[in-house]
């Protein structure tokens, strides 16, 4: 499903990396074994070394499994169970003519096991389908380009609101807010079909002068007329006159499954480049004058003046 | 010639172990019966000429369940290679402690495994608090069971520390308090992998710490 926005006062899009999500090994419960091993500090496996090391300042915490199928009814390496076959889920073509889709089980492995043996692999979920002709490609080359893929969505962007806007004074404290929701998409990679989700968990304020806040789980929110020019958790204060080009960022946290799979994480940044907000900052000027506009047309900041304000 | 069966921790066949002679040493696991003499030569099942029945060992195994926590547990036995000083020692070693691990797991008995690891291993002292805790009261586990189906060393032996990757396969788990009521604890079945550091001293091998995988 998919939502269009209207109006768009677009935004940048970028996408974080993410914890697997949902899955037997994390959420809220695991196995008591994971339970009471939760205290000590996990160590990681750097690329390029079999051998597991303290993990280095800045680690960034990854999906500690790797993923892989089998087929419904397979029992082993090169074994197939024949009295398992006439148990199999159906898997009909997906267009009149096509060829009949593959039932297979989604199964996973620590990622820390390099080349697990069959008996290192842990299912996940029931059988579902898998279309294509060269099933052991299928995975790895929908994982590689699933970031490439998403940048083509449509991706609904925040809604920004600024107050007051689009034309604000300097030295006023000028509210700006975004309005950015889940989203989910199913399209379909090299046959198969992929369903898509992104939630939105934080923002980056770039006000155009030079000043940025965030990234922040703030999206910031709507004030009322006369709350104008207060101080709010994403507001800002323009310290010169002129226009400004306003972007704000929202970071989400997506994943990816493929024919009903287990949820993979999206890594890596997806940026959408889109047109910014324009916000003009002005100057307030007060002269006094004797004479109003009509008994002096030509007065100062009146209408037709050179002086009138623009 | 009296035929018996033991039941080591996974259910794994006697036949190889047997062969191996450890026959002697699984007397002590608890099975007896009175008037036979352990016997390391018997590897496989052979018809009896005679009428008589065969004794069968009168404690039995059994798994815990709702109604009880698991009945005559044998307990795992240290395998001479476990000793050592080698890959395929500190493999079997580890391989060992894990099944220690789950014995504990299954009787909330933990002293034996925690002797081979050292005070200083954060993940050792909160499984056995969390483990022996679950026992008390009476109370026990179901479920939780250990396999651990790659156990790979991969430090070179000249390191004075060794690293041993292992998987670690758990089913679930639920508890149960001593009134047969469902207790508060459980835990869902989990695929995962852990580093055990260990050290080799006065002939034997012994886990200086332990730290999960990401």
């Amino acid at each position: 499903m998919r939502r269009r926005i209207l109006g768009s006062i677009a935004v940048l899009v970028a996408f974080l990396f993410v914890q697997n999500p949902a899955h037997a090994n994390s959420g809220g419960l695991d196995s008591l074994f994971n339970q009471y091993g939760a205290r000590a500090q996990g160590w990681v496996k750097l690329p390029g070394s079999d051998v597991p090391v303290e993990p280095p300042p800045g680690y960034i915490d990854t999906d500690p499994n790797q993923y892989s199928y089998a087929l419904q009814c397979q029992v082993d390496d090169d074994t197939i169970d024949v009295d398992c076959l006439p148990g199999q889920i159906e898997c009909e073509p997906r267009e009149p003519g096509g060829d009949e889709g593959i039932p297979i089980v989604w199964r996973y492995a620590p990622k820390s096991i390099s080349n697990p043996a069959w008996s290192d692999w842990k299912s996940e979920g029931g059988p579902s389908c898998l279309y294509d002709p060269k099933p052991e490609d299928v995975l790895g080359n929908i994982a590689a380009r699933i970031a490439n893929d998403f940048k083509q969505l449509p991706i609904q962007a925040a809604k920004v609101t600024v107050q007051p806007g689009p034309h604000t004074l300097k030295g006023m404290e000028t509210n700006v807010f975004a309005a950015a929701s889940e989203q989910s998409f199913d399209v379909v990679i090299l046959g198969q079909n992929v369903h898509l989700e992104a939630t939105p968990v934080e923002y980056t304020y770039n006000y155009g002068d030079g000043a940025t806040f965030g990234p922040t789980m703030f999206a910031g929110g709507s004030i009322s007329e006369e709350e104008w020019g207060t101080k709010t958790r994403t507001s800002h204060t323009y310290k010169q006159t002129g226009d400004f080009r306003l972007t704000v960022t929202t970071g989400f946290r997506g994943t990816y499954s493929v024919n009903g799979g287990p949820p993979l994480p999206i890594t890596g940044n997806g940026s959408f480049a889109s047109p910014a907000q324009t916000v003009s900052v002005w100057r307030t000027e007060t002269r006094q004058v004797a004479e109003n506009c009509i008994e002096n047309p030509n007065g100062w900041a009146c209408p037709g003046s050179e002086t009138e304000a623009k | 010639m009296t035929e018996r069966s033991f039941s080591f921790t996974r259910g794994r066949l006697v036949a190889a172990l047997v062969g191996a002679g450890l026959l002697l040493s699984a007397c002590q696991g608890g099975t007896s019966t009175p008037g036979t003499s352990p016997s390391a030569s018997s590897t496989s099942t052979s018809p009896s000429a005679t009428p008589i029945p065969t004794p069968t060992p009168s404690a039995k195994y059994i798994p815990a369940s709702a109604k009880g926590k698991a009945q005559n547990v044998p307990v795992p036995v240290k395998p001479a290679l476990a000793d050592q000083n080698s890959k395929a020692g500190l493999e079997a070693f580890t391989k060992y402690w894990f099944a220690l691990l789950d014995y504990g797991f299954q009787t909330g008995k933990l002293d034996e495994w925690s002797e081979l690891s050292a005070p200083g291993c954060v993940f050792c002292s909160d499984l056995k608090t969390g483990v022996t805790g679950d026992y008390k009261d009476g109370a026990w586990l179901v479920g939780g069971r250990l396999q651990t189906p790659h156990v790979e060393a991969v430090t070179a032996l000249s390191e004075p520390v060794q690293k041993v990757t292992v998987q670690v396969l758990q089913t679930a788990a639920s508890s149960y308090n001593a009134d047969g009521s469902k207790g508060d604890k459980s835990g869902t079945a989990s695929n995962s992998a852990v580093v055990v550091l260990t050290v080799y001293k006065a002939g034997a091998w012994s886990v200086s710490d332990m730290h999960p995988l990401k």
